[in-house]
């Protein structure tokens, strides 16, 4: 039995290790293992139950659209979080293709000329300062016979030895070790007010938010003072971008930033600094944008999830209107004889 | 590979289970290539700089036991100076470049040298430490050379102490390497039950205490001498069951696998002088050094104030050791000093004697100053913090990212710390099942009190 007992902790450990170490396994075993956002991010960063959804889902239905499908536009998006899990249904065009801002370098296969080649960068608020602050064009290559898939830059690696996260990933999110964790998160936030350092809770024990939204000593914050000179300095590198995917091919080129939820919400949580709005009537920008702060900040409490740091349907929903009425202004259906 | 980590539990139930099923000759070959993937894990390209130190010193020690007159002495520095280049170049090339730097910038002239954009391997200062002090004692003729190549190269690497020591002693290692260690369930349970007193220590108490000290000490400018006051004290322990904590993971780790190593830490904060500080604090580093340089410089068998000389030089490359900055130079170099003034002190004045409460409060609050040095980012911040401190209000709100109740129970468990240590607790139930019982209680608590940020021990980054 003892022998029974030594072997098995010797060839599960064994196991798990190997597992978390390969890029490889852990992708082809992440459909079958309960998926940490599964409740939302925000719950799964604070184990708090009273923000458990258990119907969250990032599975949106597909828009109902009211007008023609744009058979002469080929959308691209550059984003993240926002638009990682829209699919091509969600947008009302002949082609769609998302780039992950997370994955330089970007390469794109050749634009199609016989369409209208459009691009949206999405970016979110927390982010817009690392992104926008620096020159981000070198990292764009438009190819032709690129094919994603046979890209060996973005292929998994073989061996990662930093396997903390997966085995995380493997073991922490299942039900039974959900239970304790709940626990503790409810003692901590009982006994000693305190919630898990990644998330800020409102002072009414209402909202959740990220703290890297409101955290102050971090440029992701909502809150941190913003000097005219990055502003200025986020507009050239806008202005830039424009000029340079336009010489790419594409005829129109737009950002729309994704607000904090902290700053639609609860805007009072420190000194605002207006990122979004002073971005979006910045002096000398030229690029066009889609203003996702003006769609979502009338009722934006109903559009975010309580679990989530991102919007819900309903958020996303208007967000996709709003492209698509966009795209319709921008490249009409041609009249049919 | 961090001890507080999931991938640590895996792997140091795999190499445990693993090594006992193992015959004893092929043990040595999984410990070196667990320790190789431990160390690994941090950086793989670093394993680089430990074959380079632990080649040269394998072979150091055999030239060295075979030669004879000059060519011994040569053959010793030649690894020295191998330990202390690698040393040199990682640890301390940018500091001196830095500082030579400033020194042309008072000069008006530009410094032609160019900086180095490297990362400091982690635990490096121990690890050549401890591959020194084998030529070292190979020299003095106290330890054979090591023939076994893979021996040697655990010796070195023994994952348990590889990146923040003990900074073992070949004598007390190396045959301990060679020898069989059948199973021993007494083992197992000590060992268990002293890595489950690190995890308490630094999960439970350092990780803890550490929001309110990089709370205060990340904000120097804006704090109160309160708020900084409470910070430098929680700091004194913090640091205390950071690196103790990881020495006691060590300690059990190797204990089950059959493997003693040395104490590290004796209750510091009991001390009642510097002097007894030093013999309880780190005391692989302290008696590395008292061997290797103090001894050789003299000791106390020298004139008096070559001895002063000699105590204060040791603290102040003990303070360099640390790490490449001016605020370990002062932390070593303000330990140094009050050792000097307490011989000073038995030497003229011997009958001169504070009572014993006051004489441990009186060495308890000069490590504490001496710690604002040690976690400070710069000189400049540490006078800052200790001019606030000289001049607080207890009246002046104090600033914490912890509530009361919080408060209280950090307190508590310095309290419980320090009564455990003057009162010697010890825990050990008897019984299989009153201590596995126990043990899987230990873990819980350390589960729900724990404070899991995942963060790295402090005496990594030496």
């Amino acid at each position: 039995m003892k022998k029974f007992f030594a072997y098995s902790g010797m060839l599960l450990s064994l196991a798990a290790l190997v597992l978390a170490s390969s890029p490889y396994l852990m992708k082809k075993i992440k459909g079958h293992i309960p998926d940490p956002n599964r409740n939302g991010d925000l719950y799964m960063m604070s184990a708090l139950p009273g923000f458990k959804d258990p119907h969250f889902t990032e599975d949106c239905p597909t828009p109902a659209f009211h007008s023609p499908k744009l058979d002469h536009v080929a959308l691209y998006i550059l984003g993240d979080s926002y638009t990682k899990y829209m699919k091509p249904a969600s947008f009302n065009t002949a082609f769609y293709h998302f780039i992950h801002w997370d994955d330089p370098p970007h390469k794109i296969a050749a634009l199609d000329s016989t369409k209208r080649n459009i691009l949206i960068i999405e970016c979110t608020e927390r982010q817009i300062r690392e992104r926008f602050g620096v020159s981000f064009i070198h990292n764009f290559a438009i190819q032709k016979n690129y094919h994603p898939e046979t890209d060996p830059s973005i292929q998994p690696h073989k061996l990662d030895l930093q396997a903390e996260d997966n085995l995380k990933y493997l073991f922490t999110f299942n039900k039974e070790v959900g239970y304790f964790k709940n626990l503790k998160a409810s003692f901590n936030r009982m006994v000693f007010d305190r919630v898990d350092k990644d998330v800020y809770l409102d002072k009414q024990h209402q909202r959740l938010y990220l703290s890297a939204t409101v955290d102050t000593e971090a440029n992701t914050s909502s809150f941190r003072y913003l000097p005219d000179q990055e502003l200025r300095t986020m507009v050239k590198h806008l202005n830039e971008a424009l000029a340079f995917f336009q010489k790419a091919g594409f005829s129109a080129v737009y950002f729309s930033v994704m607000p904090n939820p902290v700053s639609l919400i609860a805007p009072q949580t420190g000194s605002y600094n207006h990122l979004v709005e002073r971005l979006q009537t910045a002096p000398g920008l030229k690029m066009p944008y889609i203003d996702a702060w003006h769609l979502l900040s009338p009722q934006a409490p109903d559009l975010y999830f309580r679990s989530d740091t991102h919007w819900n349907c309903a958020g996303r929903d208007r967000w996709l209107q709003a492209v698509d009425s966009l795209l319709h202004q921008e490249a009409p259906s041609p009249e049919r004889p | 590979m961090l001890f507080n980590s999931l991938q640590f539990l895996f792997f140091f139930v795999f190499i445990t289970i693993t090594y006992f099923r193992l015959p004893h000759r092929q043990r040595w070959i999984l410990l070196l290539l667990g320790s190789c993937y431990f160390y690994m894990v941090f950086k793989p390209i670093y394993i680089l700089i430990l074959i380079f130190t632990i080649v040269i010193d394998y072979f150091a020690g055999i030239f060295i036991e075979n030669a004879q007159g000059k060519r011994r002495k040569m053959f010793l520095l030649a690894s020295l100076v191998a330990n202390i280049g690698v040393l040199a170049v990682f640890k301390y090339y940018n500091f001196l470049n830095l500082n030579l730097t400033h020194l042309l910038g008072e000069f008006h002239r530009h410094n032609p040298v160019p900086f180095l954009s490297i990362l400091l391997p982690i635990g490096l200062s121990f690890h050549t430490f401890q591959a020194m002090s084998y030529t070292i004692e190979v020299y003095r003729g106290n330890q054979k050379a090591e023939r076994h190549f893979g021996i040697y190269s655990l010796y070195v690497m023994f994952y348990p102490q590889l990146v923040a020591g003990p900074i073992e002693r070949p004598q007390n290692v190396l045959h301990q390497l060679h020898e069989p260690h059948p199973f021993d369930h007494q083992r197992l349970q000590s060992g268990l039950m002293k890595i489950a007193e690190g995890f308490f220590k630094k999960v439970v108490i350092a990780d803890r205490l550490s929001w309110v000290v990089n709370h205060s000490f990340n904000h120097i400018q804006q704090e109160n001498g309160l708020s900084l006051l409470v910070a430098t004290v929680f700091f004194t322990f913090q640091i205390y069951c950071d690196f103790s904590g990881y020495s006691d993971i060590a300690i059990g780790t190797a204990r089950i696998l059959g493997i003693d190593l040395m104490k590290n830490f004796n209750h510091p904060y009991l001390s009642r002088s510097i002097g007894e500080f030093w013999s309880r604090w780190h005391i692989s580093l302290s008696t590395w050094f008292r061997d290797y340089l103090y001894i050789p410089l003299g000791g106390n068998r020298v004139a008096v104030p070559r001895f002063y000389f000699n105590i204060f030089i040791v603290f102040m490359i003990s303070g360099l050791w640390h790490g490449a900055n001016w605020t370990f130079v002062i932390w070593g170099a303000l330990h140094g000093s009050f050792l000097v003034v307490e011989n000073i002190r038995k030497k003229w004045w011997p009958s001169l004697r504070l009572p014993g409460a006051l004489q441990w409060l009186l060495t308890f609050l000069l490590v504490c100053i001496t710690w604002v040095f040690f976690r400070a980012a710069s000189v400049q911040d540490a006078f800052l913090v200790l001019r606030k401190i000289f001049t607080l209000s207890f009246g002046a709100p104090l600033h914490t990212p912890f509530n009361l109740a919080e408060m209280i129970f950090c307190i508590l468990l310095i309290a419980l710390l320090l009564l455990k240590e003057k009162r010697g607790w010890t825990f050990h139930p008897s019984g299989n099942l009153a201590f596995y019982s126990s043990l899987a209680g230990i873990a819980l608590v350390i589960y729900f009190f724990g404070v899991f940020n995942y963060t790295q021990f402090i005496y990594f980054q030496f």
